[in-house]
């Protein structure tokens, strides 16, 4: 963007920029138009690029000062979203990537924060005409960094609605912290459960997201269902079963994969390889020494594999 | 040309954090990397860049919203450490050439390693709030947004921008096979999916 931006300074254009969005300050509408006849050939003469019909606008300032705020705001959907977030921000100092541990959160704040609550927040966004996924994203990212169990039903019941939250709910998942192993099993089911939806059926990607997560909590387990999947499933879902085949103690069942190695794609052989770090030493030393590696990463892999 | 030893432990750190944000199952394998870091980074380290072929990525088609989707891609982790890698060593080319950040605000290049690539967290805010002030001295606001940003950036822009910001050649060419290797030959089109390309548009 930097022929752009200064393309447009040349020009004279007193504009600020984010990514692919674009403000300028004019002196009356004609100069605004003009100024929009400016940016559209800039943009095509430079780059070939177009702007987004839908989105241009020409603001007077008061009302573009109102749209400024709603863009800065926190914009909760209800006081118990603000009162939540506010929770949040001051146990991650406001750091978006800080997780907050359990044993960090005071058994008085934990218990503020209550299912029906949590509920209530998501059922408010996608009970709405228009959802805003982009805000409820947020949401679901915000809750990740304290893993409060409170969206587990919720998200799971709603699933059908929330695809585009999808990615974020499996994360969310991954999150969730300090509750009993049972109802972690109960969790995995109902994701098994999902596997046989038709939304999940025509999309790779939610495919994905769902199996990592049994390669990522013993306590979901199910494995021998997912071993049973194996031969069925695309060369991605495999990949996340050998992962889980890890985490659930199912080395016996990854050594009947070896004779295959040979035709995995090469994430499938990553992941068989990082696996193979549980087989017995003298098994797994002779296994992956039949192999050459000449990428670092795999080559390193491997001696991690074979030492571990 | 070649990358050092900081910019490579960097690059580990980084993508084990940050890279690909909460789009993407975390690569368990990046625990291998982390635990024997060293030898990683003497196989990389000092070694012409050309000689790393870029591996095979993943694309997958994710739901923005209701009626609309878009293509995300997911790296092969050797290729986001060393990208991570070249960035972090050579960005500052590209940073130097840029508007000031109260004219640009986004991913402006400040490494660290509590953040990954990218400096101010509150940049967003910043922007609307510097264009709330602004809006006090004129008459019209003229607010757009360009078209279909990724998908649409020619690499050869990129390239030329590349060497404007003085990437070493090898470092350069890196990225543009990394570019056209995610686009099966294509010659536009950024891979989505991590912050990691947003600096070099």
């Amino acid at each position: 963007m930097i022929p752009i931006d200064n393309s447009m300074l040349s020009t004279g254009l007193a504009f600020l920029r984010y990514a692919d969005e674009i403000l300028v300050f004019c002196d009356s509408e004609k100069a605004s138009r003009q100024a929009l006849a400016s940016i559209a050939s800039i943009l095509d003469k430079q780059q070939r690029l177009t702007l987004q019909r839908h989105k241009t606008r020409f603001f007077k300032p008061a009302e573009f000062r109102r749209f400024c705020r709603q863009m800065i705001e926190d914009r909760p959907i209800s006081r118990d979203e603000d009162e939540l977030l506010k929770l949040i921000r001051r146990y991650s100092g406001g750091n978006p990537y800080r997780t907050v541990s359990y044993n960090e959160i005071s058994p008085e704040d934990w218990k503020k924060i209550t299912e029906k609550i949590v509920r209530g927040i998501i059922r408010e966004y996608i009970d709405k005409a228009e959802v805003d996924y982009i805000r409820l994203r947020w949401f679901y990212r915000r809750l990740s960094q304290i893993g409060h169990p409170g969206a587990i039903d919720v998200s799971l019941e709603e699933l059908e609605k929330l695809g585009p939250c999808f990615a974020n709910i499996c994360s969310y998942l991954a999150s969730v912290q300090a509750i009993a192993a049972d109802r972690w099993k109960g969790i995995g089911s109902r994701l098994l459960g999902l596997l046989e939806s038709d939304e999940v059926k025509s999309n790779e990607f939610f495919r994905l997201s769902i199996l990592s997560l049994f390669s990522r909590n013993a306590y979901i387990n199910h494995f021998s269902v997912l071993a049973s999947r194996f031969q069925a499933s695309d060369p991605y879902a495999r990949r996340e079963i050998f992962l889980a085949a890890k985490k659930n103690n199912g080395v016996d069942w990854l050594r009947e994969h070896k004779e295959n190695f040979y035709s995995m794609d090469p994430w499938q052989r990553m992941a068989f390889i990082f696996c193979c770090a549980d087989l017995p030493a003298d098994e797994k030393k002779y296994f992956i020494n039949r192999w050459t590696f000449d990428r670092p990463f795999d080559i390193v892999l491997a001696k991690w594999a074979r030492s571990t | 040309m070649t990358l050092n030893g900081t910019s490579l432990n960097w690059a580990i750190d980084f993508v084990a954090n940050h890279s690909d944000g909460d789009l993407f199952p975390k690569i368990l394998e990046i625990e291998a990397i982390q635990a024997l870091r060293s030898d990683f980074v003497k196989l990389i380290e000092g070694k012409d860049l050309s000689g790393f072929a870029v591996g095979a990525y993943r694309r997958f088609i994710v739901p923005k919203d209701e009626i609309s989707y878009r293509q995300a891609t997911q790296l092969h982790p050797q290729d986001s450490f060393l990208l991570s890698a070249v960035i972090h060593q050579f960005g500052h080319g590209i940073e130097s050439r840029r508007l000031p950040a109260d004219h640009v605000f986004s991913y402006r290049f400040a490494p660290s390693s509590q953040y990954g690539l990218y400096g101010s967290q509150t940049a967003w805010n910043d922007f609307w709030s510097t264009a709330h002030a602004r809006s006090i001295q004129c008459s019209t606001v003229l607010y757009c947004d360009i078209a279909d940003f990724y998908n649409q950036s020619y690499h050869h822009t990129v390239e030329n921008q590349l060497i404007a910001s003085e990437f070493p050649n090898q470092a350069r060419k890196w990225v543009i096979n990394l570019l056209e290797s995610t686009t099966a030959g294509v010659s536009r089109g950024i891979p989505i999916g991590s912050d990691l390309m947003a600096l070099i548009l």
